[in-house]
C-alpha cells in the first residue's frame, strides 16, 4: 500500500512535468497558455482493446490518479476494432493493440507516434524493446516493429505487456515429454482432442514451426513464410483438419479456458494466463516448454491520429508503465516491459512470476506453496524465442489459404 | 359502425367521401413513402457503398478506390468458395425442413386447439422468451449440454446406455443443426400459428357436415389456408440461416464454415472488397430463394 | 377444427415436448448457475452448490478477481433500442402492408426493396453504413447509425407478418365504413386495427426480439457505447464465468414474471368485460 501512495505522489509530480514539457516543446494544437489551462481535467480518454487490458478497475484507478476528466473503455477483439478504426471511427483516443497489427495502421496513418520524451516511465524499459536480439533478423522482432523513427525517439505503440506462448495441456492425460513440442498439436495420438487458435497469423506460424521439427519444411522465420511455404503449411493443416485432428478451433481467452477446463480439448496452443485460469478452477493444467522455442508477442497502446485528447493518451500510456496495472497483468501470467516492476511488486511474488522461484505463502488460484511457474524465469524464456509475431509479407495469400483451411 | 356513421353530419360525410376518393387513389403513395424513404437511405445507400467497395483494389495493408474486378474473379476462380456456398445451401435445406416438420404440429396445436386468445398469446410468448437471453449465452449453454463431459453424456452414462462419451454431439455439423433448429424454429411456428388461428371455424364445420374426415379437412382446408404462414415462416428461417455465422462457428468449434463466416473472417482480415463480393452473392442467393418460395404462394396475390 | 380429443391431447403433449426442447439449454444453464464461486467454471461437474454467481450479478458478492458483468448501461441501451426499433418497424410494416392491399405500379420493386432489408448480410451492411457515415462525417452511435440498421432489419419481418394477416382479410367491413363516409384514418382505427391486432402484436414481438439480440449490424455502427450482445461478447475475451448463466436465468425468470402478469391481467379484464355485459343485459331486460 505504501508503495502505491509513494507512487501516486511520484506520478503527480511527473504529470506536471509532462505539462511543463508540453509548454517548452510547444507541441500540440493549443497555444502554450491554453495548454496549461486545458489540463488533463478537461480531457477524456476513450480506449478500446482486449478485455485483458481494458479493465474497469484499471481505468478507474487511472482516472483517479491522473485527473483525466472522463475515462471510458470498450472491450473487443482485434479484428473487429481494427475494422472499426480503419473504417474511420472517431469514437476512440487510443487502441490497446498487438505488435503485428501495426503495419496496417501506420500505412493508413490511422495512428500517430508517441514521443518517448513524453513518457516519464520509459527509462526502465527492457532491452528487447530497444535493440534487436541475436539470432532473429531485426525487423522480425518487437524492437523492429514499434519504433516510428531510426533514432528510436517515437513509438507507434507503447508496449504494456508481453509474453512467450507455447502449448497448454492437461497433465493428467498428456505427459510433459509429449507436450513439450509444437508438433504435439498435430500428433495423431491426440486426434480429436486438440485445439488450434483461429487467428491465421498465429496458426500458420505454429504449423510451420511444427513442420520444421518434423523435417517437412526448413523455414528460418516461421512468422514470415514464403508463398510456397504457406502452400505446404496449408496442405498440412487441411490434411490434419480433414483427418479430425482438432476438437475445436478456439478464438479468444474465455473460449480457450472453457474448452480446456470442460475436457473438450486436452492439448492446445495456449496463453499462459489461460492455463493459470484453468488451474484456478481446480483443474490440472500445465504449460509446455517447447523444444522449438516460444512464439513471442507484445501488446501496447497506440494513439489514434485524430484524437483531440493527445495528453490523456500519453498519460494513460505512462500510467501503464508506472506500476499498478503491471502488477495486475503480471499476476495473470504476462510480463511487464519495464524493469520497474521489480521495485513495486512484493519480492516473493516477483520471485515466483519473474525469477522462477517457488511460490511462498497461502495458496492462490490453484497455485500452492512450493509450486514453480511453468517454463521457468523470464530470462530463461526470453532466451528461447522461436519467432515474434509479425505481419507476413505474403499476407494476402496466407488469408486465402486460411479460408481454404476453414472451409475444408 | 352505425354509431360512427350517424355521428358524421351529412355535409361532412360528402366532403369526406370526396377526399377519401382522392386519398384512396393516391393513398398507397402516402403509405409507402416512409418505408421506401427509410430503406433507400439506410439500406440502398450503405449497400450501394459495399457493391462499390467490391470493385476496390485491395492491397496487403489498405484498400483504395481504384476499380478492379479482381475480387470477383477470385471468388469464381476458387473451389473453396463454391464449396462453402454448397455447404451453406445444404445446411439451409436441412434446417428449413426440420423447422417446418418440428414446428408445424405445435403451430397447429396453438392455432387450432387452443381457443382462448390469451392462452394462445401466452404460449407463443413462452416460445419467444428463450430469445430474450442473448444468443451468445444460449450458444454457450449448449456446450455443457452436448459436450464430452456434458449433461447428455453424463445422463446416458449413468443410465448405463453408453460406456464412452458420444463425441459427435458437439463441434460437428450435427450440433450446428441442433442449435439452429432450436434457435429458428420459433420463427416458423409464429407465422403459421397466426394464420391457423385466423381460419374461419365455419369452413371447417361445413366440411365436417359434408362428411369429410379429419385428415381430409386438414389436407384440403386447414393446410392450404395456413400456407401463407408457412411461406412467411420459411422466408424468415431462410434469410436467417443463410446469413448465419455465429451459431455455426460456436457450435462447430469454428470448423463448419458458411458463407456468412467467410464474410466475417474477410472483414476481420481487412479484405473488405472480397467480403463485399461474398455478401452480394449471398444476397442474390437469398433473393432467389425468396422468389422461389413466393412461387409456391404469392403473398401479394388477392390483395 | 372439429376437435378430435385424442389428436388434441397428442398435439398438446408434443407441444409440451417442443417447448421443453426450446428450453433445453436453460436446464443446464440453471444447474450450472449454482456452481461454486468464484473458482468454479461454467461446466460440469458441480464442485459445490452456491448462489455466489447470483450475488455476483446483483453486486452483493464479496470482491474477487472476477470482474462484474458490464451490463447495467448496456442493458438499458439494448432495451431502449429494441423498444424504439419495435415501434418504428411495426408502424412502417403496417403502413406498407396496408398499401399492398391494392394493386399498384411498382409493387414488385417495393416488395423486394423492403424484403432486401432482411437479406443483406448484417456485417456487410454494418460496414457499409460505417463507411458511409465516415464519408459524411457522421459519428456512429447506437441510437443513430445502429438504430436505423436495426429498423432496416426488423421492418421486413413486420411487413411480411402484416402482409400475411392482410391476405385473406375480409375488406367488406372497411368498404362499408368508407361508403358511409367515415374518414380513412378513423376506419383504420375503429375497424381495421382491431382485426389485425394479433398480427401487430406478433410483429412487435419479432421486432423487439430481433433488435434486442442484434449483433452483426451493431458491431461496426454502435460506436463506443456497447449494447447488451456486444457487452457479453466483450467478456468472452476474458474468462467466461457462470455469472453469465445466472444472468440468463434471471432474465428468463423476469420474462416469465412479466408473462404471468400479462396472462392474469387478460383473464381479469375478460372476466370484467363479461360481468359488464351481463350487467348491461340485465338492465335491458
Amino acid at each position: 500500500m505504501s508503495n502505491l501512495s509513494i507512487n501516486r505522489r511520484k506520478f503527480l509530480a511527473r504529470t506536471s512535468a509532462l505539462g511543463a514539457a508540453g509548454l517548452v516543446g510547444g507541441r500540440g494544437l493549443l497555444g502554450s497558455q491554453q495548454a496549461f489551462a486545458a489540463a488533463l481535467g478537461d480531457l477524456e480518454l476513450r480506449t478500446v482493446g482486449l478485455s485483458v487490458t481494458v479493465q474497469e478497475r484499471i481505468l478507474n484507478d487511472f482516472k483517479e490518479r491522473s485527473g483525466v476528466g472522463a475515462v471510458s473503455g470498450k472491450a473487443d477483439i482485434y479484428p473487429n476494432t481494427q475494422t472499426e478504426l480503419l473504417s474511420g471511427s472517431r469514437a476512440y483516443d487510443c487502441w490497446e493493440t498487438i505488435g503485428e497489427r501495426l503495419p496496417a495502421m501506420t500505412f493508413t496513418n490511422t495512428i500517430a507516434p508517441i514521443d518517448t520524451g513524453d513518457l516519464s516511465n520509459w527509462s526502465d524499459i527492457r532491452e528487447i524493446f530497444l535493440a534487436p536480439q541475436d539470432g532473429i533478423s531485426p525487423e522480425a522482432q518487437i524492437s523492429g516493429q514499434i519504433w516510428a523513427d531510426d533514432a528510436k525517439t517515437k513509438l507507434w505503440m507503447v508496449p504494456t505487456f508481453f509474453n512467450f506462448d507455447s502449448v497448454g495441456y492437461r497433465p493428467d492425460l498428456v505427459s510433459a515429454e509429449e507436450a513439450n513440442t509444437w508438433t504435439s498439436i498435430f500428433d495423431e495420438k491426440f486426434k480429436g482432442k486438440t485445439g488450434l487458435n483461429v487467428d491465421p497469423l498465429i496458426a500458420f506460424g505454429q504449423a510451420v514451426l511444427a513442420m520444421n521439427a518434423l523435417g517437412l519444411l526448413e523455414v528460418p522465420n516461421p512468422g514470415n513464410p514464403s508463398i510456397e511455404e504457406i502452400d505446404e503449411a496449408a496442405k498440412f493443416l487441411i490434411a490434419k483438419k480433414k483427418a479430425g485432428q482438432f476438437r475445436a478451433l478456439w478464438g479468444d481467452f474465455g473460449e480457450l479456458v472453457n474448452l480446456l477446463a470442460s475436457g473438450e480439448m486436452i492439448l492446445a496452443d495456449a496463453w499462459q494466463p489461460a492455463v493459470m485460469a484453468v488451474k484456478a478452477q481446480g483443474i490440472e493444467c500445465s504449460y509446455a516448454v517447447p523444444r522449438e522455442g516460444y512464439r513471442a508477442w507484445s501488446i501496447g497502446i497506440s494513439m489514434i491520429a485524430e484524437t483531440p485528447n493527445e495528453a490523456a493518451v500519453k498519460a494513460y500510456a505512462d500510467y501503464w508503465l508506472s506500476g499498478p496495472p503491471l502488477i495486475t497483468v503480471s499476476e495473470q501470467g504476462y510480463y511487464s516491459p519495464t524493469q520497474k516492476i521489480k521495485d513495486i511488486m512484493p519480492a516473493e511474488k516477483y520471485g515466483f512470476w519473474y525469477e522462477g522461484q517457488p511460490w511462498v505463502g497461502a495458496p492462490e488460484r490453484g497455485i500452492k506453496e512450493g509450486d514453480l511457474r511453468d517454463g521457468g524465469s523470464l530470462a530463461e524464456r526470453s532466451g528461447q524465442v522461436a519467432y515474434w509475431h509479425q505481419w507476413p509479407a505474403e499476407y494476402d495469400h496466407l488469408i486465402q489459404k486460411w479460408d481454404e483451411f476453414l472451409s475444408a | 359502425m352505425d354509431a360512427t356513421a350517424a355521428a358524421v353530419p351529412e355535409a361532412e360525410r360528402r366532403r369526406n367521401r370526396a377526399s377519401a376518393g382522392l386519398l384512396r387513389r393516391n393513398r398507397h403513395l402516402l403509405l409507402l413513402a416512409p418505408g421506401v424513404i427509410w430503406m433507400v437511405l439506410f439500406l440502398i445507400v450503405p449497400l450501394g457503398m459495399m457493391v462499390y467497395v467490391s470493385f476496390w483494389t485491395q492491397t496487403t495493408f489498405s484498400i483504395s478506390s481504384d476499380l478492379t474486378t479482381k475480387s470477383w474473379e477470385t471468388f469464381f476462380a476458387s473451389e473453396t468458395y463454391f464449396a462453402a456456398l454448397m455447404r451453406t445451401l445444404r445446411l439451409w435445406l436441412i434446417v428449413l425442413a426440420l423447422t417446418f416438420v418440428i414446428g408445424y404440429p405445435t403451430a397447429l396445436f396453438i392455432g387450432q386447439y387452443v381457443t382462448n386468445k390469451t392462452t394462445q398469446t401466452v404460449l407463443l410468448v413462452a416460445c419467444v422468451i428463450p430469445f430474450w437471453t442473448s444468443f451468445l449465452i444460449r450458444v454457450l449453454a449448449w456446450r455443457p449440454m452436448l459436450g464430452r463431459e456434458g449433461a447428455v453424456n453424463i445422463v446416458l452414462e449413468k443410465l448405463g446406455l453408453i460406456s464412452q462419451p458420444i463425441e459427435v454431439l458437439l463441434f460437428t455439423e450435427l450440433s450446428v443443426i441442433i442449435g439452429m433448429v432450436q434457435i429458428y424454429v420459433v420463427f416458423m411456428v409464429g407465422p403459421i400459428a397466426f394464420m391457423l388461428a385466423r381460419i374461419d371455424q365455419s369452413l371447417i364445420e361445413a366440411a365436417r357436415d359434408l362428411g369429410a374426415s379429419s385428415w381430409t379437412i386438414f389436407r384440403r382446408v386447414i393446410f392450404p389456408l395456413s400456407l401463407p404462414g408457412v411461406i412467411v415462416g420459411a422466408i424468415f428461417v431462410s434469410v436467417m440461416v443463410l446469413g448465419e455465422f455465429a451459431t455455426a462457428s460456436a457450435l462447430s468449434g469454428r470448423k463448419v464454415n458458411l458463407l456468412g463466416n467467410i464474410i466475417v473472417t474477410q472483414v476481420g482480415s481487412l479484405k473488405w472488397a472480397f467480403a463485399a463480393v461474398v455478401g452480394v452473392i449471398l444476397t442474390i442467393v437469398m433473393a432467389a430463394v425468396i422468389t422461389a418460395l413466393l412461387r409456391v404462394v404469392n403473398l401479394r396475390r388477392e390483395l | 377444427m372439429q376437435r378430435t380429443p385424442i389428436l388434441g391431447i397428442a398435439l398438446g403433449l408434443y407441444s409440451a415436448l417442443f417447448i421443453a426442447f426450446l428450453y433445453g439449454p436453460f436446464v443446464v444453464m440453471g444447474i450450472i448457475s449454482f456452481q461454486q464461486g468464484p473458482e468454479g467454471g461454467p461446466q460440469f461437474p458441480i464442485i459445490d452448490w452456491s448462489v455466489f454467481w447470483y450475488q455476483h450479478v446483483l453486486g452483493f458478492a464479496p470482491p474477487s478477481r472476477v470482474a462484474p458483468l458490464p451490463i447495467g448501461d448496456a442493458l438499458a441501451r439494448s432495451l431502449s433500442l429494441a423498444f424504439a426499433t419495435m415501434v418504428v418497424s411495426t408502424v412502417l410494416g403496417t403502413l406498407t402492408a396496408q398499401a399492398f392491399r391494392r394493386k399498384f405500379k411498382g409493387a414488385g420493386v417495393v416488395f423486394y426493396l423492403v424484403v432486401l432489408g432482411m437479406m443483406v448480410p448484417g456485417v456487410l451492411l454494418g460496414l457499409g453504413m460505417a463507411l458511409v457515415a465516415d464519408n459524411l462525417g457522421i459519428d456512429r452511435n447506437w441510437w443513430s447509425t445502429a438504430f436505423v440498421l436495426h429498423v432496416v432489419y426488423t421492418y421486413p419481418f413486420c411487413f411480411l407478418v402484416m402482409l400475411a394477416i392482410f391476405n385473406r382479410f375480409d375488406s367488406s367491413v372497411e368498404e362499408a365504413a368508407w361508403a358511409l363516409g367515415v374518414p380513412p384514418g378513423r376506419v383504420f382505427r375503429k375497424v381495421t386495427f382491431p382485426l389485425i391486432f394479433p398480427g401487430v402484436l406478433s410483429a412487435m414481438l419479432f421486432a423487439f426480439t430481433l433488435s434486442y439480440d442484434e449483433f452483426p449490424r451493431t458491431l461496426f455502427t454502435g460506436g463506443a457505447d456497447v449494447t447488451m450482445p456486444l457487452a457479453i461478447y466483450g467478456t468472452f475475451a476474458v474468462e467466461i464465468h457462470p455469472n453469465l448463466f445466472a444472468f440468463g436465468v434471471m432474465t428468463t425468470l423476469f420474462s416469465f414474471a412479466l408473462l404471468t402478469v400479462y396472462g392474469l391481467l387478460m383473464v381479469h379484464s375478460v372476466r370484467r368485460a363479461r360481468a359488464r355485459n351481463a350487467g348491461v343485459q340485465e338492465d335491458i331486460a
